[in-house]
């Protein structure tokens, strides 16, 4: 980086009208060095950022370098319709972050707001879609390694977390879906503080209040839109394998395979009973069929093999240790799996944060031509977020497919 | 990020205010944003911490006065070296010399009149104070009993003590650290004024800048393996653990990633005070500048690649060990580097041997020792004999305390001046130098011998042959409290006693001395003037402000 330090004559000179902007810091010499500064600054916070994940990464490497067969076979059961439906939405939301950025350097003051509300609602539907696929997880019994351990029998002491025997197979899709009609139903509990807010916003006049108001409402909506969505793809995905005949990829025989065990309930607002009996035990055969298939083909493969053992088995709570056909240690995946996509949405809610402020501020008309460093900073933020989910995405949903 | 409204300086401050008188009452202080009381809040904190960690590390060598139980459990004992090396190492040595003396000189020095992202700096404090507060909140509930290091599985499995309370305290100290690297790296990167290129920035700036990247590049891996082991514990993640498919070793490489790198946060702004205290009171410009300024940057680039010595022993591949062996070997070049150019500083100059010099004395023989001892363990052969022995408590208390600690006393005397206004008493100090010096060499070197004979570190109790290395041992540990703690006093009582300091009372030539002591508000009243900050000729001694000044300013002088 260069230093941007304009030699100025005396001290007092430099006093010129720049310190006396709304926002010029005084311990500054002028707008550029302030902007320099920050622009610095935020790139060596993302650095900082990398290196936090790539701690992580690190951990993958050496994991899935020992481990090669957990990898692929656990990972199968990760959506990637799903994650890429999230990939898709994060690179749009970075799109509209620096167009964002654009406005501000332009002085576009609605199109600066529209797009930061755009992407706070991007980054909303992409937690929807993570709560989707932790609560469907969760009910799957797809957790992290020590979940499935008495602390005591792993010598511990204590441990928070104890989870109990695995629900019956046929329970845990209706659960998934319970719970995420719960939220269906009482989502609009949840637009309460949003709501009180524009309330008191409107209430003393106060244009922060309601700004902040309104980014709740639709960071709340975001997150609805992205849970609904979710259940409508992974209804589609089930859906089509009935409806296109034998669909012809693995990927699409491993979710008959999956309907033909567990189909309970999902369906039965589509189709008749009926016709949902007939489908299902044509979606058994298929999977049947296909195993076969599979195993022709691709049996002196081990850890293939392996994974195509596992297929029928695929949607009962495989990974448990005590499952014959499970690799040893599958979890390990589903830690590494929690830890870096947790940590990663975590970043996503602090960049939700971060916008809405900028959207408070941007409301207030704080932005100029010559003030935008806020928006640029938090728009190198969202990117680096984006980007660690663009290495994330692969390497935890497109193995082994 | 800290960058929108900055709340200006106030610009009605009378020109006969300084820092400390600026402004009133308890509040002016919590929520400054002046680098200088910020950096006074740190070193009370800091100061506060290492006192606190001193009166543990007391008790743990009063233990060692017998050879069977004397005073604590076995488990006390644990409890006692883990938070004395905790508390020491997280609370005060990482955060002493940057956080402390760095914030308070560094924009001083730099010509600057804050740091770039003030109110981070404030943010970076409190964290330290919430960080604290973790790790004292640990101390009395349950204590904690895995040793600084946290090594797995016995931090996750087995300790009956607060472990994720004491993680997260390290962990928000941490983020602290990093605070307060960014800033650094972006003042010296973008506050520089006129006439401050580079290669005219003292050497305690180019150290300080090292430093900053260590803590910017380091810190974070530490976070992620503290959260990773948090997580370990509360819920069973398994990386770490055999039992679920996880790797212990994994943990180690972690944490010695950030640790290794971590011992360099604590000297490396050591070294940049010695170099300015043996320049100043050798009366001489340093010697071998830009070998001293690279050397920094090299210690902190080669610091990243030796962190599997701290392995040798863990049953990591030999190809592996021999590799970190012939890097770590190579990290002593640079610091030999910089001995030789202070030996070199000294040579011939008209050495002035007042108290900060005392201790840049007591740091050059001291650290010498520490980073040769350093090579025998990074020698594969003679490591798997020394690992985990009192050799390595002795070597890492040679660079630590007595490099680190030392040469941040020297430093602290050096600018007390300039930092209170106040002079301390010039034989006192060079007293309390004394007993430190010979104190510290009482308490540690006898941990050499016994070390180099078998006895292992962290037991509290020892065959009766040690018995006699240990008893020197207290003794002297003992003795160097009392020279700590009459440095200390000596310190507190110029605030009372000590007469009124000039503006620069050692004749050193970088720009800090340019400013009152202690400095306004602003630090200069005008943009100051950037020379060579070793070229002891333009100062020059004025009997009637008994300061030094400035050539340009005085009448000319007849020499
Ligand atoms: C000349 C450069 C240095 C070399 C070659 C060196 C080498 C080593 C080696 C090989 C070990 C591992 C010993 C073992 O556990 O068997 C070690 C431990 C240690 N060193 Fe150094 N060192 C150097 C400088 C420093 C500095 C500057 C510091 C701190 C300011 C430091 C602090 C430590 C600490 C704290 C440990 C022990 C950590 C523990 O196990 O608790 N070292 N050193
Ligand atoms: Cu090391």
């Amino acid at each position: 980086m260069a230093t941007a330090v304009e030699p100025h004559e005396s001290h007092e000179d430099s006093h010129d009208d720049w310190h006396h902007q709304p926002f010029s810091a005084h311990h500054f010499d002028n707008a550029e060095q302030q902007f320099d500064s920050g622009k610095l600054g935020m790139w060596l916070f993302l650095v900082t950022e990398i290196l936090f994940f790539s701690g992580l990464f690190c951990a993958y490497a050496v994991y899935r370098s020992t481990h090669p067969e957990v990898f692929i076979y656990a990972s199968q059961f990760l959506d990637k319709y799903l994650g890429g439906m999230n990939t898709i939405v994060l690179i749009f939301s970075s799109l509209t972050m620096a167009w964002a950025v654009r406005c501000a350097q332009l002085g576009q003051r609605t199109g600066l707001v529209t797009l930061l509300g755009v992407t706070l609602f991007c980054a909303a539907l992409f937690l929807g879609v993570k709560t989707f696929e932790y609560t469907e997880k969760a009910h799957k019994r797809l957790l992290w390694s020590g979940a499935f351990v008495k602390a005591t029998d792993i010598g511990k002491q204590s441990q928070v977390f104890e989870v109990g025997k695995p629900l019956p197979k046929a329970e845990f899709e209706d659960r998934v879906m319970a719970s995420l009609d719960t939220i269906k139903k009482f989502w609009w509990f949840a637009c309460v503080i949003p709501l009180v807010l524009i309330g008191i916003g409107y209430g003393s006049g106060s244009r922060p209040w309601r700004t902040t108001g309104f980014a709740g409402l639709i960071s709340i909506f975001g997150i609805l839109a992205g849970i609904w969505i979710s259940i409508e793809i992974h209804h589609a995905q089930h859906a089509g394998d009935h409806a296109d005949g034998h669909g012809d990829s693995h990927a699409v025989a491993e979710h008959e395979g999956e309907h033909a065990e567990d189909d309970h309930g999902e369906h039965d607002h589509a189709q008749t009973a009926e016709e949902k009996e007939a489908a299902e035990i044509d979606a058994e055969a298929l999977a049947i069929q296909e195993k076969i298939g599979i195993e022709a083909s691709e049996a002196p493969d081990m850890i293939l093999g392996e994974m195509n053992n596992a297929i029928p088995a695929i949607s009962t709570p495989v990974v448990t240790n005590s499952q014959a056909d499970a690799p040893r240690n599958a979890n390990i995946f589903f830690s590494i799996y929690y830890f870096m996509t947790g940590l990663h949405a975590f970043h996503i809610i602090c960049g939700m944060i971060a916008i809405t402020w900028l959207m408070v501020r941007s409301v207030e008309n704080h932005f100029r031509p010559d003030y935008f460093g806020p928006v640029d900073f938090v728009g190198l933020y969202w990117h680096i977020v984006d980007l660690i989910w663009i290495y994330l995405f692969p390497l935890l949903y497109l193995i082994g497919h | 990020m800290a960058t929108d409204v900055m709340p200006a300086h106030s610009e009605t401050s009378r020109p006969e205010d300084n820092y400390l008188t600026a402004s009133k009452g308890i509040m002016s202080w919590l929520v400054t944003l002046d680098h200088k009381r910020i950096g006074v809040m740190y070193l009370i904190g800091t100061m506060t911490a290492m006192f606190l960690g001193g009166f543990l590390a007391l008790l743990l060598r009063a233990e060692h006065i017998s050879g069977t139980p004397t005073f604590f459990t076995h488990d006390q004992y644990n409890q006692l070296f883990t938070l004395h090396g905790a508390i020491m190492v997280f609370l005060f040595i990482i955060p002493s010399i940057p956080a402390a003396l760095g914030n308070f000189i560094l924009p001083v020095m730099l010509g600057a009149k804050d740091v770039a992202f003030p109110r981070m700096n404030l943010c970076s404090f409190y964290l330290w104070v919430i960080g604290a507060i973790f790790f004292i909140c640990a101390l009395l509930t349950t204590g904690l009993d895995t040793g600084w290091t946290f090594y797995t599985p016995y931090s996750t499995n087995t300790s009956q003590t607060n472990v994720v309370l004491a993680t997260f305290g390290a962990f928000i100290l941490g983020f602290s650290s990093i605070f307060t690297g960014l800033n650094f790296i972006v003042t010296i990167h973008t506050m520089r004024p006129p006439g401050m290129t580079w290669f005219r920035m003292p050497l305690f700036l180019w150290s300080l800048y090292a430093t900053a990247i260590i803590q910017v590049l380091a810190t974070p891996v530490l976070g992620i393996t503290l959260l990773l082991l948090a997580a370990e514990r509360m819920f069973g993640l398994g990386i770490f653990d055999p039992k679920l498919g996880g790797d212990p070793v994994l943990y180690q490489h972690f944490f010695w990633f950030y640790s290794h790198p971590a011992v360099y946060i604590m000297i490396l702004p050591a070294m940049g005070i010695i170099s300015e205290l043996i320049s100043t009171f050798s009366r001489k410009p340093i010697f071998g500048y830009r070998f001293i300024a690279f050397s920094s940057m090299a210690i902190a680039l080669l610091g990243f690649l030796v962190w599997g010595h701290h392995m040798f022993t863990s049953g990591q591949s030999e190809m592996v060990t021999i590799i970190f062996s012939v890097l770590t070997f190579s990290v002593s070049i640079p610091s030999a580097i910089k001995v030789f150019n202070w030996l070199a500083t000294m040579y011939k100059g008209s050495i002035v041997l007042a108290t900060p010099m005392c201790y840049a004395l007591s740091f050059l023989f001291l650290f010498t020792i520490g980073g040769l001892t350093g090579l025998f363990l990074g020698a594969l052969a003679t490591d798997i004999h020394l690992h985990d022995t009192y050799f390595v408590v002795a070597h890492f208390h040679y660079v630590m305390m007595g490099g680190t600690l030392v040469a941040f006393i020297g430093g602290l005397f050096y600018w007390w001046p300039k930092m209170t206004g106040r002079m301390y008493n010039e034989f006192w100090g060079q007293i309390s130098s004394l007993i430190v010096f010979v104190a510290f060499n009482l308490t540690f070197f006898p941990q050499f011998v016994m070390g180099s004979r078998g006895m292992p570190r962290r037991y509290y109790n020892y065959l009766p042959e040690f018995q006699v290395y240990h008893v020197l041992s207290t003794i002297g540990a003992f003795l160097l409290g009392f020279g700590l703690l009459l440095a200390a006093i000596v310190l507190i009582v110029s605030l009372f006693k000590g007469k009124k300091a000039p503006a620069n009372p050692w004749g050193a030539a970088t720009l800090e001395w340019q400013c009152g002591s202690p400095p306004p508000l602003a630090n200069f009243e005008k943009t100051p003037t950037v020379g060579n900050p070793y070229d002891m000729n333009s100062v020059v001694w004025d009997p009637d402000t008994e300061s030094f000044i400035r050539r340009g300013d005085v009448p000319p002088v007849t020499d």
